[in-house]
């Protein structure tokens, strides 16, 4: 099966969003600069953005974003501290203050590395390809400056090998600027395997040091010894290209979007009953409201939406419609944006037939380093998949939760916690189907799958 | 009658500590098999393997001793430490002297595994194999009873029994392979 | 001179555990074995009067994945424990 395939992006309309600021103070300007206006219009992200098949490329980047300033192996506190007053959050699903990522890194030894991550894994997620395609010098300013940040000469993009669009899309905005713009470290373009688990940033960092693109065992983790044992920065291209912003418009600009906790905006993928498209909208954005800018086909209801991606949690269609798309916002639900993702099941399709589904490709995905999720995830498939038959009885199910509880927590990495979060929320939030389904009566949509789910390639290296 | 007696307890401690390689091999192949996993007692198997390996060394110092303290053919430290220096069958002995140092690294590696890098102990480990395969090539060139029908139909025996047996094991995969599937709680817990 | 007793946990490296289940075995009342095989272990500080037998584990385990190492700040010793 084909991954996403993604038509035009929406941006969703934002209220209150003034226009480009002045740079603020606390970016290292070392000359004065003419002050940046930008044109007010949909979106930050894709304010302007090129349509399919386009690029942006670096003039027209230029016009608008300054020159990020040379990196050097000294890091830049000050650049540090002003992307920690713009409260940016990582985007790549674990949304960790990114001011105190680069910190640590920054305080490691010499010799660092930065990882602009690009690997995006999720099946349902289209936007760091989207970035790449389109707006690569976007993301490549925002890697520069963040080994301007941290103080680290080498930048390894890493691009899934499978998405040919993005990575010669990249080759592309790289042979630019070496033309134009000679960046002022290293930096490559590096094809990663078509694995789930190898964005994660051990894996990342194992693959690159020339094993498979399977997590290690923390500690150390990448910002204290990675690539060649030096400290290694990863981040997602979206948080990248969020950094290239507030370098240019200032931290105050940054926050007139969002929340207080959580400013900016973010990008979401949406997907299933509504065509795959990517929108950009504010942290804390409504999720009918997104969902309705993704223009789910008339007549079509939903029933449920996956929030976060398959590694993310279900959570009914009523529940999702107001609550704001935020951490705070989402927990209690034990939900979470994650990446940004939105899987939207149809009325007439099987939760529990696309959880086990799901849980599959979960097994699939699998290391196969750890036992309780090389064993732990096929059996939770298998027993899913009876249950969606209803061919399961009440001690499957009982099964499921004992297993849950067991496999949560015992793998090297998060991997087999996502299938177990997942199964959790699909047995709560489809319980009226569970009951059902032990009586041996399967929905009737169970004959078709909804949702895409690709198969898992063999390949670790 | 004193010489015969200390070739005597050469010969007999090389065939045992040839013996006790290969039953160690053999359980630690039994120990790293999964489809063993399930069905043999781990701690056992863990427990005798390691015996074995030791009882081999202790065996191998009595061969080794032996020879040298025996007057018929001379042997001196130097003779058994270093290849080739020895007038006697010097082929023969060499792959003897080979299987000295190999036994040794194996044994000091494995009392100081908590105190080295897992992937040095892990691959010094794998010498067991050229370990055992150098110790049969010994006993069928150096050994006084290599000629009897007895011991060539043994040692190659056991050698082709092991060889096979490390074959499967190379060849299928042992990461697919369950260790159990809805096992009952698996072994009798008895406390230590 | 009596040093101060360290709280102690024991944790597995699940990359190398291969699930002999020998530490199940040694250490009832703290490891026992999920339906895989593969060893779940109480969380919590190690009590005093199983730290000899934890120990033992740890040195049996056939790929040296269980390991005791002082406790992170916060875990407290557990209260006298009961067969799982």
């Amino acid at each position: 099966m084909s991954r996403l395939v993604l038509p035009a992006p929406v941006t969703v309309r934002m209220e209150g969003t003034r226009t480009g600021q002045p740079p603020a103070d606390g970016t290292p300007a070392s000359e004065s600069e003419p002050a940046v206006s930008v044109e007010p219009g949909p979106g930050r992200l894709f304010a302007d953005l090129p349509v399919a098949g386009e690029w942006r490329s670096l003039a027209r980047h230029r016009a608008t974003y300054r020159m990020p300033p040379p990196a050097s192996s000294r890091p830049n506190g000050r650049l540090i501290e002003l992307v920690g007053r713009a409260g940016l959050q990582g985007r790549g699903g674990a949304g960790f203050p990114t001011a105190r990522k680069l910190a640590a890194v920054a305080g490691g030894s010499d010799r660092r590395v930065v990882i602009a991550n690009a690997t995006e894994g999720e099946p349902a997620s289209g936007k760091d390809r989207l970035l790449v395609t389109r707006l690569p010098h976007l993301v490549l300013d925002g890697a520069l400056l963040a080994a301007h940040a941290v103080g680290a000469g080498e930048i390894v993009v890493c691009v899934d090998r499978t998405s040919g669009e993005a990575a010669r899309a990249l080759r592309r905005a790289l042979a630019e600027r070496r033309e134009q713009e000679p960046p002022s470290c290293d930096v490559r373009i590096a094809l990663t395997p078509p694995r789930y688990v190898a964005g994660e940033e051990t894996a990342l960092v194992h693959w690159l040091n020339g094993g498979p693109a399977k997590p290690t065992l923390t500690p150390p983790r990448p910002f204290e010894r990675g690539v060649d044992r030096r400290p290694t920065l990863v981040q997602n291209v979206e948080t990248l290209a969020h950094l290239s912003q507030i370098a240019t418009f200032g931290h105050d600009w940054f926050r007139q979007a969002g929340t207080a906790e959580e400013p900016g905006t973010a990008l979401f993928t949406v997907s299933g009953v509504a065509r795959p498209i990517v929108l950009e909208a504010e942290m804390g954005a409504r999720g009918g409201d997104v969902l309705a800018a993704a223009a789910a086909p008339a007549g079509e209801r939903l029933q449920a939406i996956v929030v976060g991606g398959y590694f993310g949690t279900w959570m009914s269609a009523k529940d999702l419609e107001g609550t704001p798309l935020s951490r705070s916002a989402l927990a209690p639900f034990g939900a979470s944006p994650g990446a940004g993702i939105l899987v939207t099941l149809p009325e007439s399709a099987c939760g529990l037939l696309e959880t086990a589904r799901i849980l599959r490709w979960y097994a699939g995905e699998s290391a196969g380093q750890c036992g309780p999720c090389t064993f732990g995830l096929p059996a939770l498939a298998k027993t899913t998949s009876s249950l969606a038959a209803g061919r399961a009885h009440s001690e499957d199910v009982g099964r499921l939760h004992r297993w849950a509880g067991e496999i949560e927590g015992r793998g090297a990495c998060r991997h087999p916690d996502g299938a177990v979060r997942l199964l959790r929320s699909a047995l709560s939030v489809f319980a009226s189907d569970v009951e059902a389904h032990l009586r041996g009566r399967p929905c009737e949509g169970s004959r078709r799958p909804a949702l895409q789910v690709p198969a898992s390639s063999e390949e670790w290296r | 009658m004193h010489s015969k007696l200390i070739w005597y307890t050469a010969r007999a401690s090389g065939l045992v500590t040839w013996g006790l390689l290969a039953a160690s091999v053999l359980w630690g192949l039994a120990l790293s098999s999964r489809l063993l996993r399930r069905r043999l007692h781990q701690a056992w198997l863990l427990d005798l393997h390691r015996f074995l390996a030791g009882a081999a060394v202790v065996f191998l110092a009595i061969h080794v001793t032996s020879i040298v303290l025996d007057t018929y053919v001379h042997f001196g430290i130097i003779e058994v430490l270093v290849p080739f220096t020895g007038t006697w069958h010097p082929d023969a002995v060499a792959w003897g002297v080979a299987g000295l140092y190999l036994l040794l690294a194996l044994q000091v590696t494995s009392i100081f595994r908590a105190r080295l890098p897992k992937k040095l102990w892990r691959s010094t480990h794998y010498l067991s194999f050229p370990l055992f395969a150098v110790a049969t090539v010994h006993g069928l060139t150096a050994g006084t009873d290599r000629h009897t029908f007895a011991m060539q139909a043994g040692f190659i025996g056991v050698a082709a029994l092991i060889t096979l047996l490390t074959a499967f094991r190379v060849v299928v995969s042992n990461r697919r392979i369950p260790v159990a599937t809805h096992a009952p709680r698996a072994l009798e817990r008895n406390a230590a | 001179m009596r040093r101060r007793r360290q709280p102690l946990v024991l944790t597995v490296d699940a990359i190398s555990c291969d699930g002999h289940g020998v530490c199940a075995e040694l250490l009832p009342e703290w490891i026992r074995l999920d339906d895989w095989g593969y060893p779940i272990l109480k969380a919590g500080a190690v009590p005093p009067e199983l730290l000899d037998r934890a120990r033992w584990a740890v040195s049996n385990c056939p790929e040296l994945a269980l390991s005791l190492r002082p406790a992170p700040l916060g875990v407290v010793a557990a209260a006298r424990t009961e067969r799982t």
